[in-house]
């Protein structure tokens, strides 16, 4: 998290082109590490194994961002690397659906195994409802805008956010379950990155420009991420 | 002197914590052996291992999964 800090700290202490600069240039190293290390991870499962391609697909989603993230640092020292918009639309799309199918088949894994949280069945369901209930309220707006504009980009990331947001509690109760245990950290990791999420869209609705808050908030999402990734292969070394 | 039912589940709460761990053995053995995980005997480890396997394998991938396995029957002298 010392990255995100320096993220918001260089927010200040630099002007706004070199803040961009820097932002961009950590934002970039944090996704292709997660990347990577997804990768790695997906490589110590098995084939049939059920999270092989729950950590494959976050390779592939932090390595469509770092693509256009990487290209877009790119545009920084040559103004005419750029990649064309149609390109970079379908790559947002592509790693929005890739991350949000990931968290998605997560969820379904643990239920799968049939162990189940500390909680009532009742407490479960309502907490798991609440979660959704923030994450529509969150994404619901831009969602409503980007309908009306019929921006198809921001349609899809914001469905993916909604659905990722909506999956913070549903990742959070296998973490309380497993608390105490190794795989407790990847869960809660996973979860927490959703929250650093929940509150970079928190942040975009009240101040919808690239802020050191922002950037930082984007930052520790990725990190954790990236974390969790480690998590899982610390769990089964 | 631990029981079998112990043994297994010190094995799983390092990975699972100890609710869980406590949760999936008394779960899988009703399921599997038609008793109480308490009840267990060494015998009747392998079944309730077997029937751990899916659990373990969906967090832990094959490999680790095993290797689990593995260990509890070592503790065991199974």
């Amino acid at each position: 998290m010392l990255a995100a800090v320096a993220t918001l700290i260089g927010g200040y202490i630099f002007d706004p082109e070199t803040a961009a600069r820097f932002h961009r240039f950590l934002l970039v190293l944090a996704v292709i590490a997660t990347s990577f290390s997804a990768f790695l991870t997906s490589a110590k499962f098995s084939a049939g194994d059920r999270l092989l391609v729950c950590w494959l697909l976050v390779g592939v989603g932090y390595f469509l961002a770092a693509v256009r993230h990487g290209v877009r640092l790119a545009s920084f020292l040559d103004s005419s690397i750029a990649l064309p918009s149609p390109v970079n639309s379908a790559l947002a799309i592509a790693q929005n659906v890739a991350i949000a199918v990931a968290l998605l088949l997560f969820v379904l894994a643990w239920r799968a195994t049939g162990l189940t949280a500390p909680l009532s069945t009742a407490a479960q369901t309502f907490t798991i409802l609440a979660g959704i209930a923030v994450a529509v309220l969150v994404g619901g707006y831009p969602l409503l805008q980007a309908t009306a504009k019929a921006e198809p980009i921001i349609l899809i990331s914001t469905l993916g956010d909604i659905v990722g947001l909506s999956l913070i509690v549903p990742l959070a109760l296998p973490a309380l379950a497993m608390r105490g245990g190794l795989l407790m950290h990847t869960w809660i990791y996973l979860a927490a990155s959703e929250v650093a999420w929940l509150l970079y869209d928190l942040w975009w609705a009240v101040q919808p420009q690239s802020t050191p808050i922002l950037e930082a908030f984007r930052l520790a999402a990725v990190l954790l991420a990236f974390i969790a990734t480690m998590a899982q292969r610390r769990a089964m070394a | 002197m631990m029981t079998p039912a112990e043994v297994v589940r010190t094995k799983l709460s390092q990975y699972l914590g100890p609710f869980t761990a406590k949760n999936a053995v008394q779960m899988v053995a009703k399921q599997s052996i038609g008793a109480d995980a308490e009840q267990m005997t060494r015998a009747q480890v392998p079944v309730l291992i077997d029937a751990l396997g899916p659990t373990l394998r969906t967090l832990l991938g094959k490999v680790t999964a095993e290797k689990l396995a593995a260990d509890i029957r070592k503790e065991l002298a199974l």
